[in-house]
C-alpha cells in the first residue's frame, strides 16, 4: 500500500510529539494538569474510535462499555488477587472481550438482528456486564471500585504503571491513539469495509452476492470490542481507579455514541474530536463551575451534573441538525464547494 | 362530480402523472386501465391526497381537493380502496368496518352503515370477529369495499381489486363491484384485467406512461381493434 | 444455594408476582409508544423519575394532598411526554430509527442532570409506610399489594380504550399499516401526541406507585430502565401482552434470585435470559419477524 501520507497528518503528528515540551515552556507550572487532560482526550479517542468502527456501519451499540469494563475490570482483578501483571493480564482482558464480543455478536448478526434490537439488546450486555461488576463486590468493590495494587511507587513497566511520570503517560497515550488511527485505515481500506458498506445498505442483496455478512460483521465487532478493551485497561492503569460507572454502564455507552456523532462518525478523525468535546467541554464546566461562587451556591457539588445536561441537549441538537456530526458536516461542506 | 385537470404528479425526481385532465359524473363508473407502471395507481392516490400533485386543478362537486388536509379528503365523500386491500390484520372485520367510519360525521351513522354493509356481504357478518389478516383473497376484498362504505361516501376509488386474486374470485369481485354500481355509488374503477373492466363500466380512460392516451365509452373502447391487440391478448 | 422450597420461597415467588404488576405497567407504555410510533423512548425511566420527583415536591413542600398530587403527577408526566414527542421526536421520525433512539438517549443525559442540579443527589424518599399484610409466614408489603391492584385496573383500562374507543382503535391500526391512515380519516400526528400522551400518563401513574415504595434518586433511572427495555424486548417490541407475560417471567428471576441469592445476581440471571433468548428467538417471545 503506497499511498503518499498527507503532509497534514505529518505536520499534526510533530506538533503532537512536542506538545509536552511545548506545554512545559509555556506552562511550567501547570504541565502536569494539561498533560492528564491531553491522556484522557487521546485514550478516551481511541476508544471511540474502535466503537466507531462498528457504528459508521450501523452497527450502532449501546454495549461498549461492557468491553471497557471488561478490559479495566480484568486486568486489575488480575493483578490484585493473582499478582499477574498487566504484560499479561491486558492481553487476557482483551482476549475476554472479544471471546464476549464473538459470543454474542454470533448469533446476532446470524440471526439478523440490527437496529433498535441490536442497540437494545447490547444495552442489556452493558448492563450485565454491570451487574455483574457489582455483583463480585468482593473482588470489585461494588459501586464504589477498585484501584490497582501500586507498585514501585507507582512507575513500573512490569505492574503497567505509569501515573506519575505525566510526560511518559502521555507518549504512552500518543502511541496508543496513533495505532488506533491506523487501524482505523485499514478497516476502512480493506474488503471488510466494502461488505460492510454494502450489508449496512441491504444486507439481503449483499449476502445474495456472496458476501459472508455474519463473519465481516464479527472481524469488525473484534476489532472494535479489541480496542474499547484495551483503551479501557490503559484508562484504569493511568487512573489508577476503576469504577462501575467510569469504565462500565450505559452512561459510559451513551457518552461514546455521543462523542462519536457530534465528531463525526464516518470520519477518521471524527472520534478524536468527539473525544476533545466531551473532555474539554468536562473540564470547562467542572472549573467554570469551581470558580463560579454564584453556580457553586445554587447546585454545590451536584453542579457536576452541568456537563451531562449540556451533553444531552447537545446530543439532541446533533442527532436532530447534524447528524453527521461536526468534521463530517464540514467535510461535506467541503467536498460541496465547486473544484476551482 | 370529480375532476381532474391538466394533474401531474411524481416520486421525487420520477414524474409519473402528466397533464392528467379527466372527469367523473355522478352516478357513472369509470374505468382507468392501462398496463403495469402506467401510473393508475398513482392517479388514485393523488386524487385521496396520499401523494401530492404537483401540477394542476382536481375538484369534488366544486371543492378543491389541493386545499384540503390528506386525512380529511374523505370528508369530501371520496373513500379509497387501496390496492392489495391493506385491511388492518390484527383487527377484526368489525373493527376494520369501525375503522371506515372513523370520520366524525360517519359515527353517528356507524350502526346503520354496518348494518348495511352486512346485508350486502353477508359473508362480512359471519366472519365478523375474525381477524381479518385470516380471510381469504376475496373476502379481504370484500372488508376492504364495505370499510370504504362506511364512511358514506359518494364517490368510491377502486384500485385494482381483481389483483393477486384467483380466477373465481375475480368474477366475484366484480359482482361485488356491480353490487355497489346497483346501490347507486359512484365508482372509478383502475385495473388491468381490461375486459371483465371495461364490461361494468360506463366510460373509460386509457393510461400509458403516465398520460391519457384514449377515452370513450366503455363499448366503444371495447370495440377497439388496438385495445383488444395490446390489452387483450386479441 | 441459600434457601430452600419453603414457606420463603413461595413468599418470593408471590412477591414476584406483586413486582411484575409495576414492571408490566411499565412495559406498558413503552410498548404503546413503540407499537404505534416505531420509536422507544431510551429515557422512559428518566420521565418516571420525574414523576417521583413531582410527587415529592407537590406533596413534601407544597403540602398538597396525596391523591391529588398524584393526579398532577400523571398529567405532568403526560404533558411531557406530548412535549417530548412534539420538540424532539418529530424532527426525526423520518431518519434511520437509530436517531430516535440517539435522541432519546440525549433526553436521558438532560433529564438525569436537571434533576440532580434542581433536586440534588441525596436519596428521598416520601415516607408514606403503609405496613404489611401478613399471610400466615409470609408478610407482605400493602404498597406492594396496592401497587399491583393499581397497575391491574390501569391495564385494563387502557385494554378497553383501545378496544372500544374510535381513537383507541385507530391507535391500534396505526401499528399495523400507518400509510393509509389519512384514508380513514385520521390524522396520524394527532394520533401519536395522544399516544405520547397516554405512554406519559403511564409512566407518571408508575411513578405515583414507584414512589410509595422506592427511595427517589437522579439516577434511579438507570436501575430500572435496562429492565424495562429488556422486558420489552422479550416479549416482543411493541407488543402489550408479550410485554405483560415478559414482566412476570422477569420478575420471578429477580424475586427469587434475589431471594436464593444477592440481589444483584437475580438481575444479572434475568438479563442473561434475556440475552439467550434473543439468541433463539431474536423477535422476542410474542413478536413478530419483520
Amino acid at each position: 500500500m503506497t499511498r503518499r501520507i498527507n503532509p497534514f497528518y505529518v505536520a499534526g503528528l510533530v506538533a503532537l510529539v512536542a506538545l509536552p515540551f511545548v506545554v512545559k515552556a509555556v506552562f511550567p507550572d501547570a504541565q502536569r494538569y494539561y498533560l492528564h487532560l491531553a491522556i484522557q482526550i487521546l485514550l478516551w479517542a481511541f476508544v471511540y474510535t474502535g466503537w466507531s468502527l462498528m457504528g459508521r456501519f450501523g452497527l450502532v451499540s449501546l454495549g461498549h462499555a461492557a468491553f471497557t469494563g471488561v478490559g479495566a475490570y480484568v486486568t486489575v482483578l488480575l493483578w490484585n488477587f493473582a499478582g499477574l501483571s498487566p504484560l499479561l493480564g491486558i492481553p487476557v482482558a482483551v482476549l475476554l472481550a472479544v471471546v464476549l464480543s464473538q459470543v454474542v455478536g454470533y448469533p446476532c448478526f446470524h440471526q439478523r438482528i440490527r437496529g433498535h434490537y441490536f442497540a437494545l439488546l447490547t444495552l442489556a450486555l452493558t448492563e450485565f456486564v454491570r451487574l455483574c461488576i457489582v455483583g463480585l463486590r468482593d473482588y470489585t468493590g461494588g459501586s464504589l471500585g477498585t484501584q490497582p495494587k501500586r507498585y514501585d511507587g507507582g512507575l513500573s513497566l512490569y505492574a503497567v504503571q505509569f501515573e506519575p511520570d505525566r510526560t511518559l503517560a502521555y507518549f504512552i497515550a500518543l502511541v496508543i491513539w496513533v495505532i488506533g488511527l491506523i487501524i482505523w485505515v485499514r478497516v476502512d481500506r480493506s474488503m471488510n469495509r466494502y461488505a460492510l458498506d454494502a450489508a449496512s445498505q441491504d444486507e439481503e442483496a449483499a449476502a445474495s452476492v456472496g458476501i459472508n455478512v455474519t463473519v465481516a460483521k464479527l472481524k469488525v465487532t473484534a476489532i472494535s470490542a479489541a480496542m474499547c478493551a484495551f483503551g479501557g485497561a490503559i484508562y484504569g492503569q493511568y487512573q489508577m481507579y476503576i469504577g462501575p460507572d467510569t469504565v462500565a454502564g450505559l452512561t459510559l455507552s451513551l457518552n461514546i455514541v455521543f462523542a462519536v456523532i457530534a465528531g463525526g462518525i464516518w470520519v477518521m478523525l471524527g472520534p478524536t474530536l468527539g473525544a476533545v468535546l466531551t473532555q474539554v467541554l468536562a473540564e470547562t464546566l467542572r472549573v467554570g463551575i469551581q470558580s463560579s461562587a454564584t453556580l457553586k451556591a445554587w447546585f454545590g457539588s451536584s453542579a457536576l451534573a452541568l456537563d451531562s445536561l449540556v451533553y444531552g441537549v447537545l446530543l439532541i441538537l446533533f442527532i436532530i441538525y447534524m447528524p453527521k456530526g461536526i468534521l463530517g458536516t464540514i467535510l461535506e461542506w467541503w467536498n460541496r464547494k465547486p473544484r476551482r | 362530480m370529480l375532476e381532474l385537470t391538466n394533474v401531474s404528479a411524481g416520486y421525487g425526481q420520477f414524474q409519473a402523472l402528466f397533464d392528467i385532465s379527466m372527469r367523473v359524473e355522478s352516478g357513472e363508473t369509470v374505468a382507468v386501465i392501462g398496463a403495469n407502471g402506467a401510473g393508475k395507481t398513482t392517479l388514485l392516490r393523488v386524487i385521496s391526497g396520499l401523494l401530492p400533485a404537483s401540477h394542476g386543478r382536481m375538484t369534488m362537486e366544486g371543492t378543491d381537493l389541493a386545499a384540503i388536509a390528506p386525512h380529511r379528503i374523505v370528508e369530501t365523500g371520496i373513500a379509497h380502496v387501496p390496492e392489495s386491500r391493506r385491511l388492518f390484520p390484527s383487527l377484526s372485520v368489525e373493527e376494520n368496518l369501525k375503522m371506515g367510519a372513523f370520520m366524525k360525521a360517519a359515527r353517528p351513522h356507524f350502526h346503520e352503515r354496518l348494518d348495511h354493509v352486512y346485508e350486502l356481504f353477508p359473508r362480512l357478518k359471519e366472519r365478523r370477529d375474525q381477524r381479518a389478516g385470516t380471510l381469504s383473497g376475496g373476502e379481504q376484498q370484500m372488508c376492504a369495499i364495505g370499510r370504504a362504505l362506511m364512511s358514506g361516501p359518494r364517490l368510491i376509488l377502486l384500485d385494482e381489486p381483481s389483483m393477486g386474486l384467483a380466477p373465481v374470485i375475480v368474477q366475484q369481485v366484480f359482482a361485488l363491484v356491480r353490487r355497489i354500481r346497483a346501490e347507486g355509488y359512484t365508482v372509478l374503477i383502475v385495473e388491468q384485467n381490461v375486459s371483465q373492466v371495461l364490461r361494468i363500466a360506463d366510460r373509460a380512460y386509457l393510461l400509458e406512461v403516465g398520460r391519457i392516451e384514449t377515452s370513450g365509452t366503455a363499448a366503444e373502447l371495447l370495440g377497439s381493434d388496438e385495445i383488444q391487440k395490446a390489452y387483450m391478448g386479441l | 444455594m441459600s434457601c430452600q422450597l419453603d414457606v420463603f420461597f413461595l413468599e418470593a415467588i408471590l412477591n414476584g408476582l406483586l413486582f411484575a404488576g409495576l414492571l408490566a405497567l411499565l412495559a406498558l407504555g413503552l410498548n404503546l409508544i413503540f407499537g404505534v410510533i416505531d420509536v422507544v423512548w431510551i429515557c422512559y425511566a428518566e420521565l418516571v423519575m420525574i414523576g417521583m420527583y413531582a410527587v415529592f415536591e407537590i406533596h413534601k413542600k407544597l403540602g398538597v394532598p396525596l391523591v391529588l398530587t398524584f393526579v398532577l403527577a400523571i398529567l405532568l408526566v403526560a404533558a411531557a411526554g406530548v412535549l417530548l414527542h412534539w420538540l424532539v421526536i418529530r424532527p426525526v421520525l423520518d431518519t434511520p430509527p437509530i436517531n430516535q433512539l440517539l435522541v432519546t438517549g440525549g433526553v436521558l443525559f438532560f433529564l438525569q442532570a436537571a434533576a440532580t442540579m434542581a433536586f440534588g443527589v441525596e436519596f428521598q424518599n416520601l415516607g408514606v409506610r403503609m405496613g404489611s399484610f401478613p399471610v400466615g409466614d409470609m408478610y407482605f408489603s400493602m404498597s406492594r399489594i396496592v401497587t399491583f391492584g393499581v397497575a391491574l385496573v390501569a391495564m385494563i383500562a387502557l385494554w378497553q380504550f383501545l378496544k372500544r374507543t374510535y381513537i383507541g382503535t385507530a391507535i391500534r391500526a396505526i401499528s399495523q399499516d400507518r400509510q393509509i391512515m389519512p384514508l380513514m380519516g385520521v390524522d396520524s400526528r394527532k394520533a401519536y401526541l395522544v399516544t405520547s400522551a397516554i405512554g406519559g400518563g403511564l409512566a407518571g401513574l408508575a411513578a405515583c406507585l414507584m414512589v410509595l415504595q422506592y427511595d427517589i434518586y437522579p439516577q434511579i433511572g438507570l436501575q430500572f430502565g435496562p429492565l424495562v427495555f429488556m422486558i420489552c424486548v422479550l416479549g416482543g417490541l411493541g407488543n402489550m401482552v408479550g410485554g405483560f407475560v415478559a414482566a412476570f417471567i422477569i420478575a420471578q428471576f429477580i424475586t427469587i434470585g434475589g431471594a436464593c441469592f444477592a440481589t444483584e445476581w437475580g438481575y444479572a440471571v434475568a438479563f442473561l435470559f434475556f440475552i439467550i433468548v434473543m439468541f433463539i428467538r431474536p423477535q422476542g417471545l410474542f413478536g413478530d419477524r419483520t
